[in-house]
């Protein structure tokens, strides 16, 4: 019965639907915060561990996946006035995420978390970019739980800085940092760390000049 | 109804410092009520009735499924579009805004879950005639005029976008996930952060006639291709290309002409 009015409210269109939605999809989630507007068909799994905070968008057919987390772990955080765009999807592949206030992520982008990701502020993602995630978690689609206790814990942390912005199908590796303020150019591949206040493109990602 | 309309709402936080806004902010119109946001996103300046209309197709026809909704579909959404020929096929689950700027040409096929979204202002959106529009794709009109010439085929998971226009001619073949960007973001000011610095754009985008576009194609804004030209899956296009030619690579460059 639950499960079917859940399905009925990720479904209910129109102005009905928001209204139903910011009401009612607190209580479900970990922590939400005021005025958080949900889209239609939003999924969210291991619904506990995600927590959003005021003035949040969400928009259609996003998919927050908090499920496979390792134990202490907080999940999916989303800080203030953070926007997730159409059909991103945010994936803990046993890791937390944090995405902190006012960043932007695009449309159709995917984020893995196999070692904890740490978006800063005002960051800006284009549409399709690709952020974390080794090779092998792609391809096996979904960790077991088991599998997690035998990754070893030690993994680097994956930080994109304050105020940056990554160009259209940037991808982004785990365990890279870049400093504040740097641009990624559409189509690159940021394979290591790059200081702040750079311009970067390229395969993989060089210093094109400084701003 | 009109009394109501002559209250003036009480200026709140007059003294309190101004955030500077995002550009994604400024295009929402981060101002007024929820209500009054919420009216101008969905149908721009229209009235109250075009919302309560909008709001009852929306609610009842758009999401029906099958041969019904794609009948009653036909008979009602005339109402909240500016024009939808004959023989339209829509899938469920559409989502159309600031409907009455919209319009589409006879035989057109739009499969489910596309985003039809225009913007408040002297924007419009022109659909030509047997244009097929895949599932999940945006069609993001911010400004300008974005028109898809006759007998055009945009795959699934796309996303278009114009700020000083969009022209993509007749009989085009667009592939999966092909981004047309039409604007980018100003970073000359070091100081502020590139999300609250404004939206940028050279000028109209213009794609020809017979053009062929692979998956997961970039096409940056004010870039002009001209007729038949074949871009190679996985490119970037940041210049324009002339008649003809066939190009690949970040960024695109000639292969064969």
């Amino acid at each position: 019965m639950i499960r079917f009015f859940l399905k009925f409210l990720s479904w209910c269109p129109g102005a009905f639907g928001l209204l139903l939605r910011q009401k009612i999809y607190p209580c479900c989630l970990g922590k939400c915060g005021r005025n958080v507007l949900f889209g239609r068909f939003v999924t969210f799994k291991g619904r506990k561990k995600i927590h959003i905070g005021n003035s949040v968008v969400i928009n259609d057919h996003a998919l927050l996946d908090a499920e496979v987390c390792r134990a202490g772990h907080f999940g999916i955080t989303l800080e203030d006035h953070v926007f997730v765009g159409s059909g991103t999807r945010v994936h803990c592949c046993g890791e937390s995420i944090h995405v902190h206030n006012k960043a932007n992520l695009g449309s159709e982008c995917r984020i893995f978390a196999d070692t904890p990701i740490v978006i800063g502020e005002h960051v800006l993602l284009a549409a399709y970019c690709l952020v974390g995630g080794k090779r092998d978690t792609i391809e096996k689609g979904n960790y077991e739980q088991q599998d997690l206790e035998t990754v070893s814990s030690s993994a680097a942390e994956t930080t994109i800085g304050n105020g940056c912005w990554l160009g259209v199908r940037a991808v982004f590796r785990s365990g890279v940092c870049i400093g504040d303020n740097t641009i990624i150019g559409a189509h690159a591949i940021v394979e290591h760390d790059l200081p702040a206040q750079v311009v970067a493109i390229g395969y993989p990602a060089e210093v094109l000049y400084s701003r | 109804m009109k009394s109501l309309n002559r209250f003036t709402p009480p200026v709140r936080n007059k003294s309190a410092a101004v955030e500077p806004q995002t550009a994604l902010q400024k295009k929402l119109g981060q101002h007024g009520s929820p209500f009054k946001r919420y009216h101008r996103s969905v149908v721009g300046q229209n009235g109250y009735l075009q919302l309560f209309l909008y709001e009852i197709i929306n609610f009842f026809l758009i999401p029906l499924p099958g041969r019904t909704g794609l009948f009653f579909r036909r008979l009602a959404l005339p109402l909240i579009l500016g024009r939808l020929g004959k023989k339209v096929h829509m899938g469920p689950d559409c989502t159309i805004r600031n409907g009455r700027k919209i319009f589409i040409g006879q035989g057109a096929i739009i499969g489910t879950k596309v985003t039809l979204d225009v913007k408040t202002g002297e924007n419009a959106l022109i659909l030509g005639d047997g244009v097929r529009i895949g599932s999940r794709t945006i069609l993001n009109c911010n400004g300008a005029v974005m028109e898809i010439g006759n007998g055009t085929n945009i795959g699934t998971a796309c996303r278009l976008g114009s700020l000083k226009g969009l022209k993509v001619g007749q009989r085009c073949q667009l592939g999966e996930q092909v981004c047309i960007s039409g604007a980018s973001h100003a970073f000359s000011d070091t100081d502020i952060s590139i999300i609250h610095q404004p939206v940028t754009c050279k000028g109209q985008t213009v794609i020809g006639d017979q053009v062929t576009i692979g998956e997961r194609v970039t096409i940056l804004d004010g870039v002009t291709i001209g007729d038949g030209v074949t871009i190679m899956p996985g490119s970037l296009v940041n210049k324009d290309i002339a008649t003809g030619a066939l190009v690949s690579g970040v960024p695109a460059r000639l292969v064969s002409t």
